[in-house]
């Protein structure tokens, strides 16, 4: 008897669980569909912030083109390193003494706090390389955060590449950028892109490393490489901090959650279309 | 004659890759020893234990006061706080994907917990300020609802979806002949899982805690909106507080390089980084402990 | 003419000896069989030629192999000799990519750029395996749609893409059907007219059937090298006779 009433509680325990968590997704989404849906127009998607004090009024396109300027940078400075890395570790090194090396501190960069990688950056570059708060360190302290992930996910992209492909390529004596080159990557490219896509997305809620190298209250986000720029999170954290306006608080939130699940549901769509090719 | 072209463009394409790849890795120690030396002024004259435990932070004073004991003890509170809220949803929701989910209700399940992990921590921040801290003030009339708790609550939100993902995984490693030996001794399938997966997998789900502590140290937007931000040490859960992220966030920008505020901030974050490095370190000799006793 | 002869040939991985003491010529123009009990390092011994072997970790040899009159340990480029001995896996492989360019794999990094060049290439080696006719109409499309029989043929055709002077075989049939098999067997044998052609095979019947010399080997040790019918019917080892005894009951 004693033993049925644990099981009904433990089961219960399983189930609210569960459930908690789709309940708090569907909360999020819901409540700031609600606050936030109504304020969101053509206007407040391409108009600069208005009003006074700035932000109460018109928009937030300076914010998503910042936004859109620094993961684009954090991309372009990381995906060649990443990759290559990436493709140390799965092809080249294997599992040698050097990859391993690699892969530790690859994983302990991963667990670096990303305010970390904003302290490290606003020291060489803000400060030591006179860059200042602007554009080009921002996406510097970006791409170091999203170094690890781009290498991590592409790696284990190539890795998940039938290693029969490798041994018949190496039996007929080419080089192994060759067979990565003809087999491999084109075989790994749906996940690899999928690895780019949640790294973008990573980049692009990333709010502590831009507010000390990037992020100013009000700017153009003309895309000048040493000019500060507006970014969706600091914009949606000033405008609830400074007390500018709630409205629009949740407005931008709603962009920048829609923006994210949106870069979301494409990589996972992406990485089940690889285990397709894989399983093939 | 041909072989000696191919040959050759092999060896550089490959000398470019181990290069880059070692170059770009050797950027985390790049990073702490820089963090070091523009802290060194602070372990130089204020000494380790010195800054470790002063409680007292005016780095603006002549002549200065730079101790962290009380971000050291908030970062602790609200990480520690934030696993103990986690813990159990977090294991309990892996549970339930791993053994007792219909199937489709497990399908919608994982990419939704792969969804939390997308929306970032300033949104939750800002809904736990907007929404959670409001509601404490209504509710226990407070002048300002903003406390390491409420911290940690939002955090717990933010770490659940890890503490799933690489425990469900765990569990899902154990070896199916335990689940049909227990079925066939006719014990009920919370018995079984409780009392035999659970511990087989208990590497794992350790492991899974351990790293989401690590991401709760670390994160800062959604602790800096709500743990109250004074710099007083806590005495409770329920004080205010400052975590060492939220510190390094809020006055990074109001200084001026070599000062001495500059530095102990370095100083602070090199605290943090280490800490969160110690607690990898850690887990893994524990892990290791483990797999030795069986 | 020896195309391959092992000369004092050890092989380790870490400190397990695999193969001991191996002295044995494979000629050219002729297929010889490797025959024993599974683990007994005929495998080994197949890939210890071509130098893929080493890529386990641990391997490690003494001794020397010399394929056509050089040594594989002081060949300068592993290209060299990986073109010159084909190799075909258990597993039929296709590359994912289509017939005719898993056929050109090869021949497009060694320099071929040439369009009729490529084409003859590729009628010729797939003509070579008896697949030119099977699939003439459908060069362009992927080679995963073949059959597990047609991708081993087409495995083959891709190792005689880079005009190889040996070609190892490992296990070749063990996954296919008996009609796949008895058509690669056939294919063998017609190209052992200019090839020098050494398969492992776990068949018994399979080595009598189409091989012209039967190599045994048992605990990495060679225990007998002769023309098939003879280490058959009248082996000199009695462990020879043992081993392929369970073949006449």
């Amino acid at each position: 008897m004693k033993k049925a009433i644990t099981d009904q509680l433990l089961l219960g325990w399983f189930w609210v669980s569960g459930l908690l968590i789709l309940v708090i997704l569907l909360a999020i989404i819901i409540y700031l569909i609600w606050r936030g849906g109504p304020f969101i127009n053509s206007g407040f998607i391409l108009e600069s912030p208005g009003g006074f004090p700035l932000g109460t009024e018109g928009g937030i396109f300076p914010a998503i083109k910042g936004t859109l300027w620094l993961i684009l940078l954090a991309l372009v400075i990381s995906i060649v390193p990443g990759l290559l890395t990436a493709i140390y570790l799965s092809e080249y090194g294997r599992s040698g003494r050097l990859a391993e090396i690699i892969n530790l501190l690859v994983q302990s960069m991963a667990g670096i706090p990303s305010i970390i990688i904003g302290l490290f950056v606003y020291a060489l570059g803000v400060v030591t390389l006179g860059w200042g708060i602007s554009l080009l360190a921002g996406g510097l302290a970006l791409a170091i955060m999203v170094f690890p992930v781009i290498v991590v996910s592409s790696r284990d992209a190539l890795l998940a590449v039938d290693e029969n492909y490798r041994l018949v390529a190496n039996s007929l004596g080419v080089s192994k950028s060759y067979t990565l080159y003809r087999v491999i990557f084109p075989r790994a490219v749906a996940g690899i892109t999928a690895g780019l896509l949640l790294a973008l997305g990573y980049a692009a809620g990333a709010t502590a490393p831009i507010m000390v190298t990037a992020a100013a209250v009000i700017a153009s986000s003309s895309g000048a490489l040493l000019e500060p720029v507006m970014a969706l999170p600091y914009h949606l954290y000033i405008l609830f901090n400074e007390h500018i306006s709630m409205n629009h608080a949740y407005a931008t939130a709603l962009v920048l959650v829609g923006l994210l699940l949106f870069i979301n549901i494409l990589a996972l769509s992406l990485s089940s279309l690889q285990e397709r090719i894989n399983r093939h | 004659m041909i072989y000696r072209g191919l040959e050759l463009k092999e060896k550089i394409i490959s000398s470019i890759i181990i290069s880059v790849a070692t170059v770009s890795s050797l950027l985390l120690l790049a990073m702490l020893i820089f963090i070091l030396r523009e802290s060194w002024p602070i372990w130089s004259q204020i000494g380790v234990s010195g800054f470790l435990f002063g409680s007292s932070w005016r780095p603006l004073n002549t002549p200065p006061e730079i101790g962290i004991l009380s971000m050291i003890v908030s970062t602790m509170w609200v990480a520690g706080g934030a696993l103990l809220i986690a813990a159990p949803l977090g294991f309990g929701c892996a549970i339930f994907l791993a053994e007792f989910a219909p199937r489709p209700l497990a399908a919608i399940l994982r990419p939704v917990i792969n969804m939390l992990t997308g929306i970032p921590s300033v949104v939750y921040g800002f809904l736990g300020a907007a929404v959670l801290v409001k509601f404490f003030e209504v509710k226990f009339d407070l002048a300002s609802g903003e406390s390491l708790f409420a911290a940690s609550l939002i955090l717990a939100i933010m770490v659940i979806p890890f503490i799933v993902a690489n425990s469900e995984a765990a569990l899902r490693l154990v070896a199916p002949e335990y689940r049909h030996a227990g079925i066939a001794l006719g014990v009920s399938r919370q018995y079984l899982t409780l009392r035999i997966l659970v511990p087989l997998a208990r590497k794992g789900m350790l492991g899974a805690l351990v790293l989401a502590f690590g991401r709760a140290m670390g994160e800062t937007m959604a602790v800096l909106m709500l743990a109250g931000n004074t710099l007083r040490l806590p005495g409770s859960w329920f004080d205010k507080g400052e975590p060492l992220s939220a510190l390094i966030a809020l006055e990074l920008g109001s200084t001026t390089p070599a000062g001495s505020h500059y530095q102990a901030l370095f100083a602070a974050g090199l605290v943090l980084v280490l800490m969160v490095i110690a607690v990898n370190i850690g887990i893994n000799l524990l892990l290791n402990r483990l797999q030795k006793g069986g | 003419m020896s195309t391959v002869e092992f000369i004092d040939f050890h092989t380790f991985y870490g400190q397990k000896a695999v193969l001991h003491n191996i002295n044995v010529e494979f000629c050219s123009k002729s297929i010889t069989a490797i025959i024993g009990p599974s683990g007994c390092g005929k495998t080994t011994l197949l890939r210890s030629i071509n130098r893929t072997a080493e890529m386990e970790r641990g391997f490690n040899s003494h001794g020397d192999i010399r394929v056509l009159g050089g040594s594989i340990k002081e060949v300068r480029n592993l290209s060299v000799l990986r073109r010159q001995v084909g190799m075909v896996y258990q597993t039929p492989v296709a590359l994912p990519l289509s017939i005719m360019e898993n056929v050109l794999f090869g021949p497009r990094y060694y320099g071929v750029k040439n369009r009729s060049d490529l084409d003859a290439i590729m009628e010729k080696c797939l003509r070579q395996v008896a697949l030119w006719d099977e699939v003439k109409d459908r060069l362009k499309r992927p080679a995963a749609q073949l059959s597990g029989g047609q991708k081993q043929r087409l495995a083959i055709a891709r190792a005689l893409a880079v005009e190889p002077r040996v070609l190892l075989l490992d296990e070749p049939c063990s996954s296919l059907d008996p009609a796949s098999t008895r058509l690669i067997e056939d294919l063998l044998t017609q190209l052992a007219e200019g090839l020098c052609i050494i398969i492992v095979t776990h068949n018994l019947f399979q080595a009598r059937r189409i091989s012209n010399e039967t190599a045994f080997i048992l605990d990495g040790r060679l225990i007998e090298k002769a023309p098939t019918k003879k280490l058959f019917e009248s082996p000199d080892s009695p462990k020879t006779r043992g081993f392929v005894s369970g073949l006449f009951g």
